[in-house]
């Protein structure tokens, strides 16, 4: 060999791109969205967004009302979900759960609560509650309880096990091991992981009124329905703005506590 | 003393009696406009049980076949419209990072105009595109799209943006062109974070696709919706199983990619 260079690697990105680009064809075509004509569709479009001329903010009063009932269901379903995680996170850590089947138990559960869409549960709940924001804090609960739970979880069983070892070696019962040495170890994620929950659970509180689970969602489903579109777009531009808010505050609390 | 709080003086830390207070009086303030009143929780408590009734009941083994293919459908559209939005992001965030824009002056318009199509929830895409072009997964999938390119662009970004310099000037010391300085000095260092990010915006795509049929933009929401309102309890179990099982599912097949990536 003349030359020191060393033979080129075989790349693996070509089969992989053709692989996902014929996956996609596929997808198109089980889709059926080849029928879809998309100079039609965007002529369509074009039309539907210069119906939001002037946003008309003559009831402004109500939305804000409601606006401050979305961050409500969402502040109320955050703090549900953070207090049944805190309480319950302990059982679906592996080193400090009573016994492999709780740890398997709270798991699992969490990870269900986790999987189902607030959204889905919202549709449930409105069956319990009837329409109203009840049914809105359930859901962004009960799908928080699983995010929360199962990230306090894994973050408790990323800390070092000598931290653990340091509580049990003086006796320390399982509780006081994770009150005293897990939580105090896992400060800044339990911090970060619930004002993600929070953040989120504001974006969802404002759509979650679409299936009629309270706050400015459903204003917004009933002007988009009755065609009142200087309403929806006032309404647009209050969640909006409402949602640049909050995530502005959370990253600057963020900013501050790392 | 029998407890000592793991702080230097043994007691609570100031600042977190005043945050579990701050606490305390924000719920206790909004407590009437979250509705949360005990009266409309014990009328909830025997429709509550009657949900559980429900989900419990045998399930109507008819629905199988559309079910499947409502699932299909959802997981269909995922994939097409992370693809998609993957295509697009990547030219958006190199325009966006400082050291890959060739132009400052058009990064920062470009971060703010994608912070505002963040703040967008993709439902309310999904309804605007639903009225625009009717019902059917094709809204649904340009719902997605916007939402995943919004946010992609802004994680690709700062992806770029951290990149080490080193390399860079390596390449651009033999004398590497403008293109040859991106393509060999910085994408390489921030591919598997774009990996990373890739397989998250298919697992939170296929999470959004399971509830937009909701509005009629597709997928296995729809059936979730009709059942609902036509109360077919039967199906409301397998429903929310399937949402389960492919979420989880899809955990650990992206959770195996992630971890050969990185």
């Amino acid at each position: 060999m003349e030359t020191g260079i060393p033979p080129r690697p075989r790349s693996w990105l070509p089969l992989w791109l053709f692989g996902i680009l014929l996956l996609c064809a596929a997808i198109v075509w089980k889709l059926q969205l080849t029928q879809f004509n998309v100079q039609e569709a965007s002529e369509d479009l074009g039309e539907y967004v210069s119906r939001y001329k002037s946003p008309s903010f003559q009831n402004l009063p109500e939305y804000l009302r409601l606006m401050f009932q979305t961050v409500a269901i969402a502040l109320w379903g955050s703090g549900i979900a953070f207090v049944v995680a805190i309480l319950s996170c302990g059982w679906a850590t592996r080193n400090l759960s009573p016994h492999a089947v709780v740890y398997r138990i709270a798991r699992e559960t969490f990870s269900f609560l986790r999987a189902v869409p607030d959204l889905a549960f919202a549709v449930l709940f409105i069956m319990s509650f009837g329409i109203g924001p009840q049914a809105g804090v359930c859901a962004l609960a009960l799908h928080g309880i699983g995010f929360l739970g199962k990230s306090f979880a894994e973050s408790l069983e990323r800390v070092s096990f000598q931290t653990y070892e340091g509580l049990e070696s003086v006796g320390a019962h399982r509780w006081q091991t994770l009150v005293f040495a897990g939580f105090p170890s896992i400060q800044r994620e339990i911090v970060g992981a619930t004002l993600y929950t929070f953040d989120r659970n504001v974006r969802m509180a404002a759509v979650l009124g679409i299936v009629g689970a309270g706050g400015i969602g459903v204003p917004l489903k009933e002007a988009v329905d009755l065609f009142r579109y200087s309403d929806a777009f006032a309404i647009l531009i209050v969640i909006l703005l409402t949602l640049l808010a909050t995530e502005f505050i959370s990253d600057s609390i963020r900013r501050r506590l790392a | 003393m029998k407890y000592a709080w793991p702080t230097l003086n043994g007691q609570v830390s100031r600042s977190w009696l005043a945050m579990g207070i701050g606490a305390f009086v924000v719920l206790g303030g909004t407590a009437a406009t979250a509705g949360m009143e005990p009266g409309r929780f014990r009328d909830a408590g025997p429709h509550l049980a009657d949900l559980v009734g429900h989900l419990l009941t045998p399930p109507d083994w008819q629905f199988l076949g559309p079910l499947g293919a409502g699932l299909v459908e959802t997981v269909g559209m995922a994939i097409l419209a992370s693809c998609v939005a993957i295509v697009v992001a990547m030219p958006l965030a190199i325009l966006m990072a400082r050291n890959t824009t060739p132009w400052l002056f058009i990064a920062y318009p470009l971060r703010v105009f994608t912070a505002v199509l963040r703040a967008i929830p993709d439902l309310l895409w999904a309804l605007a595109f639903v009225a625009a072009v009717g019902l059917g997964p094709v809204p649904g999938i340009a719902a997605l799209i916007v939402t995943t390119v919004a946010y992609l662009a802004k994680f690709h970004q700062e992806s770029l943006d951290v990149v080490a310099s080193g390399p860079i000037e390596g390449i651009a010391s033999v004398g590497a062109n403008g293109l040859a300085r991106r393509w060999y000095g910085v994408l390489p260092q921030a591919v598997p974070d774009l990996v990373g990010q890739w397989v998250y915006s298919l697992d939170s795509n296929v999470r959004a696709a399971t509830i937009l049929g909701i509005v009629g933009a597709g997928g296995v929401g729809f059936d979730l919706s009709n059942a609902v309102k036509l109360q077919q309890y039967n199906r409301l179990g397998p429903l929310i199983l399937s949402f389960y099982i492919i979420v989880t599912t899809l955990d650990r097949v992206s959770d195996r990619l992630r971890r050969r990536v990185i």
